[in-house]
């Protein structure tokens, strides 16, 4: 319900909300997040757990909630799993219970059954594996949360880089005065302050009904920080509804921020960002992220209305809303006693139930006394009862008896609606923990405390163990001098001091559960995962003594909540049940995510077409023109084929691959890498990386180079032109043009940098435009006036200097084809410019622009292969029947030459690529196939498959075990054929050249 | 057969990296506070040094009217020179276009160890000025550009996953130069990051 | 994303701007036609694998493109020392 005149820095009354849960409308107000709404409205139960699926109601009022878990939206804005704490509400919101607690559900009806179900449960039922596989899906069905989204995120997403020398992470009492303590003592450093919250001020709103002074300073300290803000190119940058979710190495920290949470974006102007991802780069940080409460422990405390009692006071203080008024609070420490401040002041009743002895006399605790509210002091909750939603609760005296509490006297029963527990606090460590810095225990905070020091980083506030907020603004206060120190800006730093008792603000006693408490049945653990301490006792029983052991053995702190109210809890229970101290079971370790983070943020705006770089040549506006389909080489977008008239693949294929083979084809080689070698050790350098010989390659003249590895691996090919003495050009593979160019640049660098050589990049200063086919000659010819172009004078595997069309030109007689071909290079700005001259003059021969699929088949019908694809890194030039290849009297010890007389790549049995002719001509085997022995085994695969329309028949190379010694025997190659199922072809074991088998061509006709 | 140089015959069409991405002003982003140009008239040759620094010093100074600057600085030169550190053997020469033919002339009396190339056509050049420039390519960019990269300095980082060289010549404007094969994609994500700046 | 301090660069800059290049120390045989398979195979394929401070070799892809040397803990992931390719060799450092 709402409490009325209730006023807070954060609930509009002005602005009301209308909204829907599981289908049901209520009414909220700006500033409410869908949890408090629904508090407002009376609405108790708001999903089922995990595994029982037990009606669960809210716990905590921020992103701890184990419960409360929902699904908001539907279609393109769904999202799943959302704490309701989290969600600000907004105008027509709409949600459904991640799992519906008004509906029937079949683990709850099988409670009976539970009590067999422990943890380990699934696992040793459905071992084996054809029982599992029978029950998996309905039992997956079962179980869970919200389903998975089924259509595509529609919102946009982006990342944004920041560099701050100071970040402070939280924005409560320790971090604003962290901030303003570094602003207000420096002059350039950029800081940045972020809060997961709407507003700055964290737990402190809490007191400002009881303490004039807390408010008068955090209206003065927003103010002082927004001066800072407002100034021109101001150095304080503020994320608020911003969760700091990782922090990596170096202080890399990154931050979720939710513009929306479910409310689109789209406006006429655009559409906004959802969230932002801010990648945050810091010289120093300073943690001050609070501390988490913990629940106390008894029998039966997941009934819904069993809430944090910190969580009550926050309902109450910031939202104005409570969920009970019969209220019972239970506690080992001061804290409770202000949350019965808080509830007397609006005359709600409440009963208090502390276990520490009246021996304890905190001022709290006397002046709670004197308002009239009932005070048990040294009693025990032993179980809450209700079904499904706290009716009353079972108490106990408790005495302290050395270090083990025991139960005493015998029980009583108290009526409550609302029952609001404080275990005591545990300080926000995850983050700090990220890149392995450790925890301690702290007897006297009786919690987990960051490591004391660590560089470049500083802890303050509650994070710390500092309780009450005056120290808290004097402990970061502190601490930020130290920050300042280490950024050089102070010599000096100045330390406030804290109150003597600083680290036990709230006096909370040694940690408490008595054991036979703890052996009772449904005392939770983990609320989201249903994990009990007779789970953790288990676990222990069947030998697991790691707490990281027992976490996964339970599930215990899997959820989405990570364990954040659970997991203390857990491991003291372990440390009671092992008999060892809480600091010797230590914590599991903490990694990122702290809180969730949608897939879309992480994707950010590195989807689609900005997934990869597209990579295109300079030409590439004219294939968009001649309609060609594009295929991904790498990072290129290259022509894959030009279809004209409505054809499909194969018949633009077998147009284009005719027409080069008959008349004139052209096509854009612009994406093979090219590097550019100077030097007067080029030569030498070539040969060192290549196979075979360099040496004697005259100016003028190009040669196929083959590269391998260490291993004697092939890695690379590609021609390599002699420009003069001190000056090559090497080609290398599109795919390969980066890892090439890197394993040159180390050689050079790492192993002979006593060579006189330079390499640098120049595949993006070239176009390179393909000219191929009988008439490529006559086309040379109107092209080129300055180049003579008889076959005498310009050679097979030479290069001339020219004029093309009125731009300066390399143009190389290279053959991918062993068609008469020409390759001119011109700079890169003037590729679309030549190719159009080229299609023009080309007309006269119907010059046909053709793409990689015929470039694959046209080379491979000379048996020519493509490193990556023949090839896959096991093959070495023997292997492709390229021995010939290797030169033989280099003096230097080339890259991959001492591998080649390992016995292993002598064997017979390698794989050998060889060419396949399938007995039935027009049977296109598909690439991948395997070759099997008459045990069905494999012996060998396709590596390229093609049907050749200048043969009229298909054509395929693949590896084939002992291949070059089996030729023209027949081999069985196993496929899916379509609509016939798995089939044995049979082929005939060839020669991997199919045409023109003695190089004719490539001279030409004339 | 007549062999006549031809370049009178002909007009070659020049196109720029960019042209295909420009607006009708011709320019990429045009936008409060935030405009990015493409310079089309910039030559940038490749200048590989040897090991002898002394000589190294001598020769960019003699031939190029410029002097060799320290790491990730840049020097600038008679008229419009620019010499940019890229590596401790590796210095980029930017010029104007015409201008050009000049500098490569010189390849031929380069010493030993020392070698040129042009690599004018490998690459774009951007221009951002306006002060939101930071905020947009902060998007892409992890380098700290406000807070290191001061005037005369020069940087090869990423943006995004294109390689990319930034300098700042004056206070007020950043250079960007980009390869041509991803100038697609490095025009596609400033475009869409500047919708939302 | 950590960050290492280029040599060259004589600059901080981001882990993305780098890539590793292996164990750092590893010279190439001067004569590898005199080495048995094994000896080779040793240079070819075996590595380290050291658990705790290793040299390594890194290089600048996206910076200066020079290859040079890294001391990092493989526990920790700390960066211990950097240094210009040859600046240190293994006697001074192992």
């Amino acid at each position: 319900m709402r409490i009325e005149n209730h006023s807070s820095h954060q609930i509009d009354y002005s602005q009301s909300l209308t909204f829907i849960f599981n289908n049901k409308t209520y009414k909220g107000y700006k500033g409410d997040t869908l949890a408090s709404a629904l508090v407002a409205n009376d609405v108790l139960f708001f999903a089922r757990s995990f595994k029982y699926g037990r009606k669960r109601g809210l716990m905590a009022a921020g992103v701890e909630e184990p419960n409360a878990l929902i699904s908001l939206e539907i279609g393109g804005r769904y999202t799943p799993n959302l704490k309701a704490t989290e969600v600000m509400l907004y105008d027509g919101l709409s949600a459904v219970s991640s799992s519906n607690p008004n509906a029937l559900d079949f683990r709850a009806l099988i409670k009976p059954f539970h009590r067999f179900m422990p943890a380990g449960f699934y696992y040793k039922t459905f071992i084996k594996q054809k029982v599992w596989a029978k029950v998996e899906n309905s039992l997956r069905a079962l179980s869970g949360f919200s389903k998975a989204p089924t259509e595509k995120d529609v919102d946009v997403y982006d990342h944004v880089f920041h560099h701050a020398e100071v970040v402070v992470i939280g924005g409560g009492v320790a971090g604003i005065s962290a901030a303003l303590e570094v602003l207000n003592n420096s002059k350039t450093e950029r800081v940045i302050l972020v809060d997961e919250r709407e507003h700055l001020g964290g737990e402190l709103f809490n007191e400002f009904s009881t303490d004039d002074a807390a408010s008068t300073w955090h209206k003065d300290s927003i103010e002082k920080l927004f001066s800072y803000m407002n100034e021109d190119n101001s150095r304080l940058t503020l994320f608020l509804r911003s969760a700091a979710y990782a922090w990596y190495d170096h202080n890399y920290i990154e931050v979720l921020e939710t513009n929306a949470t479910g409310e689109s974006l789209v406006t006429e102007q655009g559409q906004a960002a959802r969230k932002t991802i801010h990648k945050i780069r810091a010289k120093e940080v300073i943690l001050a992220t609070g501390a988490h409460e913990r629940p106390m422990l008894f029998e039966t405390n997941d009934l819904a209305n069993i809430m944090l009692s910190q969580s009550v006071r926050r309902f109450l203080n910031e939202f104005g809303v409570i969920s009970g008024k019969d209220i019972v609070l239970y506690g080992n420490n001061d804290s409770i006693y202000s949350t019965a401040i808080d509830l007397n002041n609006i005359n709600i009743k409440c009963t208090v139930v502390d276990v520490r002895s009246s021996e304890i006399q905190s001022e709290i605790v006397t002046n709670v006394k004197g308002l009239g509210v009932k005070v048990f002091q040294g009693y025990a909750i032993l179980k809450a009862n209700g079904t499904h939603l706290v009716r009353s609760i079972e108490l106990s005296q408790v005495a302290l008896q050395g270090k083990e509490w025991n139960v005493s006297g015998g029980s009583q029963q108290l009526k409550c609606d609302l029952l609001a527990t404080s275990g005591g606090f545990n300080p926000v460590v995850h983050l700090d923990c990220h890149c392995g810095a450790k925890t301690f225990y702290d007897e006297v905070s009786q919690s987990f405390l960051p490591q004391k020091e660590r560089n470049n980083r500083q802890v303050c506030g509650s994070v710390a163990g500092v309780g009450a907020w005056q120290d808290a603004v004097g402990d970061a206060k502190n601490k930020a001098q130290l920050t300042l120190k280490s950024l050089g800006i102070v010599k000096k730093i100045n330390q406030d001091k804290l109150s003597t008792n600083y680290l036990n603000f709230f006096n909370v006693s040694q940690f408490f559960t008595p054991v036979e408490i703890l052996n009772r049945p449904k005392v939770f653990l983990d609320m989201q995962n249903d994990v009990t301490t007779l789970d953790v006792a288990l676990s222990i029983r069947e030998g697991y003594r790691s707490i990281e052991h027992i976490k996964r053995y339970t599930a215990m702190g899997f959820g989405t909540d990570q364990g954040k109210t659970g997991n203390i809890n857990g491991i003291a229970v372990a440390a009671k049940f092992l008999g060892i101290s809480m600091s010797e079971v230590g914590t599991t370790t903490f990694r990122p995510a702290y809180t969730g983070v949608d897939f879309g943020a992480m994707a950010g705006r590195e989807i689609g077409d900005f997934f990869d770089p597209q990579r295109y040549t300079t030409i590439n506006d004219c294939h968009v023109s001649s309609g060609a389909e594009f295929e991904v080489v790498g990072q290129w977008y290259r022509p894959w084929y030009y279809p004209i008239n409505g054809e499909d693949i194969h018949q633009a294929v077998n147009r284009e691959c005719l027409a080069a083979r008959t008349s004139l084809g052209m096509m854009d080689a612009s994406t093979l890498g090219k590097i550019d070698v100077q030097g007067s050790d080029a030569r030498e350098f070539l040969s060192r990386v290549y196979t075979n010989a360099w040496m004697k390659l005259a100016p003028g003249s190009c040669r196929y180079g083959l590269m391998c590895n260490e291993k004697g691996m092939i890695i690379d090919d590609g021609v390599s032109t002699c420009i003069n003495d001190n000056h090559f050009i090497m080609t290398t593979t599109t795919g390969g043009a980066a890892s090439v160019y890197s394993a040159l640049e180390m050689w050079l660098q790492t192993e002979w940098s006593n060579l006189d050589v330079h390499l640098n990049s120049v595949t993006d200063q070239y176009a390179t435009i393909a000219v191929v086919g009988p008439n490529a000659r006559n086309l040379m010819k109107v092209l080129c006036q300055d180049v003579d172009f008889d076959r005498q004078n310009f050679k097979f595997m030479q290069w001339r200097p020219g004029t093309v069309c009125g731009v300066d030109a390399r143009i190389m007689r290279i053959s991918f084809s062993g068609e008469l071909a020409y390759e001119i290079n011109i700079e890169a700005n003037y590729g679309y410019y030549i190719w159009n001259q080229v299609a023009l003059a080309g007309k006269k021969w119907n010059i046909t622009p053709y793409g990689t699929e015929s470039m694959h088949v046209l080379r491979a019908e000379k048996g020519y292969i493509i490193v990556g694809q023949d090839t896959d890194g096991s093959m070495t030039p023997m292997d492709v029947n390229m021995g010939w290849i290797l030169a033989k009297d280099k003096p230097f010890s080339y890259i991959g030459r001492r591998s080649f007389s390992i016995s292993a790549l002598n064997s017979e049995e390698r794989f050998q690529l060889v060419g396949l002719l399938t007995k039935d001509e027009q049977v296109v085997l598909p690439e991948g196939s395997h070759i099997i022995d008459n045990k069905s085994r494999s012996i060998g695969y396709v590596t390229s498959s093609y049907y050749s329309p200048i043969l009229g028949r298909s054509i395929a190379l693949a590896q084939l075990k002992g291949g070059l010694s089996k030729m023209s025997e027949t081999v069985l190659v196993k496929i899916v054929q379509e609509k016939q199922g798995l089939k044995e072809i049979p082929c005939e074991v060839s020669s991997s050249v199919f045409y023109d088998i003695n190089g004719e061509k490539v001279d030409g006709n004339d | 057969m007549e062999m006549t140089s031809s370049k009178e015959n002909f007009n070659p069409e020049f196109r720029s990296t960019f042209q295909s991405s420009l607006d009708r002003d011709g320019l990429l982003i045009c936008q409060e506070d935030l405009e990015c140009s493409e310079l089309d008239d910039k030559a940038v040759i490749v200048l590989r040094t040897s090991k002898d620094h002394k000589k190294n010093i001598e020769v960019v100074n003699e031939y190029f009217g410029v002097d060799l600057p320290e790491a990730l600085c840049i020097s600038s030169g008679n008229n419009d020179i620019k010499c940019l550190w890229i590596s401790p053997d590796e210095f980029w020469l930017v010029d104007n276009r015409q201008n050009k033919a000049g500098i490569l002339d010189k390849i031929e009396l380069l010493p030993k160890g020392m070698s040129m190339i042009d690599n004018s056509a490998a690459y774009g050049v951007l221009e951002f000025t306006g002060k939101k420039m930071y905020s947009l390519l902060a998007r892409w960019m992890s380098y700290d550009l406000g807070g290191s990269l001061s005037s005369k300095k020069v940087v090869s980082t990423t943006l995004g996953q294109a390689p990319v060289i930034v300098f700042r010549d004056s206070e007020d404007k950043l250079l960007m130069l980009v390869r041509h094969s991803f100038s697609h994609y490095v025009a596609g994500l400033l475009k869409d990051s500047a919708k939302r700046i | 994303m950590f960050l290492i301090d280029c040599p060259y660069c004589k600059e901080s800059r981001d882990q993305n701007e780098f890539s590793p290049a292996g164990e750092a120390f590893i010279a190439r045989p001067q004569n590898p036609e005199d080495l048995s398979d094994a000896e080779w195979a040793d240079y070819v394929f075996y590595r380290s694998n050291h658990k705790g401070d290793q040299w390594e070799q890194w290089v600048h892809t996206n910076g200066c493109r020079k290859y040079f040397l890294v001391k990092r803990s493989t526990i920790s992931h700390e960066i211990i020392k950097v240094a210009a390719f040859g600046e240190v060799t293994s006697d001074s450092e192992l």
